[in-house]
């Protein structure tokens, strides 16, 4: 999966920025089926929709698929968008939605069982190839098993609070609170070797 | 409180989750407890260095815009979207058409007015002469009911002829209800004012109340008629 990627480390190059005025006329033009204004949308939240995908995947290939399906979404939903809350915000919200649907519709067995008491299923690097404490956390990260990935990161990446993270998957709220301490336990132990 | 009870909320802890009391015990417990303050310590880092991994951004391997852009073409990805989105129009047909349709009905509005005050000259002040001209006690009864009468033909056609063009353009519909409906108010002053003059015909507060009436509708065409001609 990481040899695949390639790397920008810098969020404001990627997220390309206009003046907000510009930017809301890109938006309504993109509400009345203006694909090339469309096209604006996706360059800007492009990477950052590609890079949560990639996050509860660890998968390049079907972070493509799910960042295309979002997309998809996108345009089909920006009609309602009704000005209430930030664009950003109601579009990261369909994004996690469409990530997390993603995810349960995948063939392979998607699970939010809380994860079992042997460490060694987090495999992890064993020795770190790259310094950065970053990069080793993003490696850690895809290590975890699925559903306690994706709950560390909504909660600790993606700010949900567990009451929202509960309704997101259909968890307990307690149940959510014991995963997202076991995936903290396990990436710190990961992080630590 | 011991190291495994303390432990189990330091998450809490850190996300000020806790109540006041059990707060204030993690805090006494982790003031002479080495361990579960490195255990603190540990996953603020994590939760530190997960804030800069938010941060990170990472690119797809290929510009996914050229597959994405197909997709977006296919019309079984349009169905969601209502008839006015596909179409490219984000307001009801009517509204943009409407400019169109409201210049073809004030035209008829001012042809209707201009007939109106060929056949009822009216002073500069836009009153009816024959208001004036009636007085309480001679023989108005009876010419203000010839009056109201040739009134009322005149604005009875005058309308048709509105409505006849409004009708002509199946979109001005509901601009000329609107205005018609307007129309049909002062209409209802006007009957109970002519049902309350038939009682005590030499009333001339009823008759000057009856010929506003008029004056109003007639107000209401020149009105239009004026517009028409500013635009």
């Amino acid at each position: 999966m990481w040899g695949r990627m390639n790397r920008t480390e810098t969020a404001a190059r990627l997220e390309l920025k206009e003046p907000p005025e510009q930017f809301e006329s890109r938006i309504r033009a993109a509400q009345r089926g203006e694909i090339d204004s469309f096209e604006r949308i996706y360059r800007r939240f492009g990477a950052r929709i590609y890079t949560m995908a990639l996050r509860f995947t660890a998968d390049a290939h079907r972070a493509e698929e799910l960042t295309q399906d979002v997309f998809l979404r996108v345009w089909r939903k920006i009609g309602t968008y009704r000005w209430e809350s930030s664009f950003d915000t109601w579009l990261h919200r369909l994004a996690v939605n469409g990530i997390l649907s993603g995810l349960r519709a995948d063939s392979r067995r998607f699970s939010w069982e809380l994860l079992g008491e042997d460490v060694a299923t987090l495999a992890g690097p064993a020795r770190p190839t790259h310094p950065g404490r970053v990069l080793d956390l993003e490696r850690a990260v895809a290590s975890l098993p699925e559903g306690a990935r994706a709950i560390f990161l909504l909660h600790d990446l993606e700010g949900y609070k567990h009451r929202e993270i509960a309704e997101l998957t259909g968890l307990a709220e307690g149940t959510c609170k014991a995963q997202l301490h076991r995936a903290r336990r396990l990436l710190r132990e990961a992080l630590s070797r | 409180m011991n190291c495994h009870d303390a432990r189990d909320r330091l998450d809490d802890y850190l996300e000020d989750a806790l109540a006041p009391g059990e707060r204030r015990r993690v805090e006494e417990h982790l003031s002479s407890c080495d361990a579960c303050r490195s255990e603190l310590s540990s996953i603020g880092a994590l939760l530190d260095t997960a804030q800069d991994l938010q941060r990170r951004r990472v690119e797809p391997g290929r510009d996914l815009w050229p597959e994405l852009r197909r997709r977006l073409a296919d019309p079984r990805h349009r169905e969601g979207r209502s008839w006015r989105e596909r179409l490219g129009l984000e307001r009801p047909r009517f509204v943009w058409q409407f400019s169109a349709a409201a210049v073809v009905l004030l035209v008829a509005i001012g042809l209707g007015a201009s007939y109106v005050s060929r056949r009822f000259p009216l002073r500069e002040e836009g009153r009816l002469a024959s208001v004036e001209a009636v007085a309480p006690g001679d023989q108005a009864g009876a010419g203000l009911a010839d009056q109201l009468a040739a009134l009322d033909s005149e604005v009875s056609l005058a309308r048709r002829q509105i409505s006849q063009a409004a009708a002509a353009d199946s979109t001005a519909g509901g601009s000329w209800g609107t205005f018609d409906a307007n129309l049909q108010v002062l209409d209802r002053a006007i009957r109970e004012s002519r049902a309350a003059l038939e009682q005590d015909p030499e009333n001339p507060r009823l008759q000057k109340t009856i010929l506003s009436a008029y004056q109003k509708q007639l107000d209401l065409l020149r009105w239009a008629s004026r517009f028409v001609h500013q635009g």
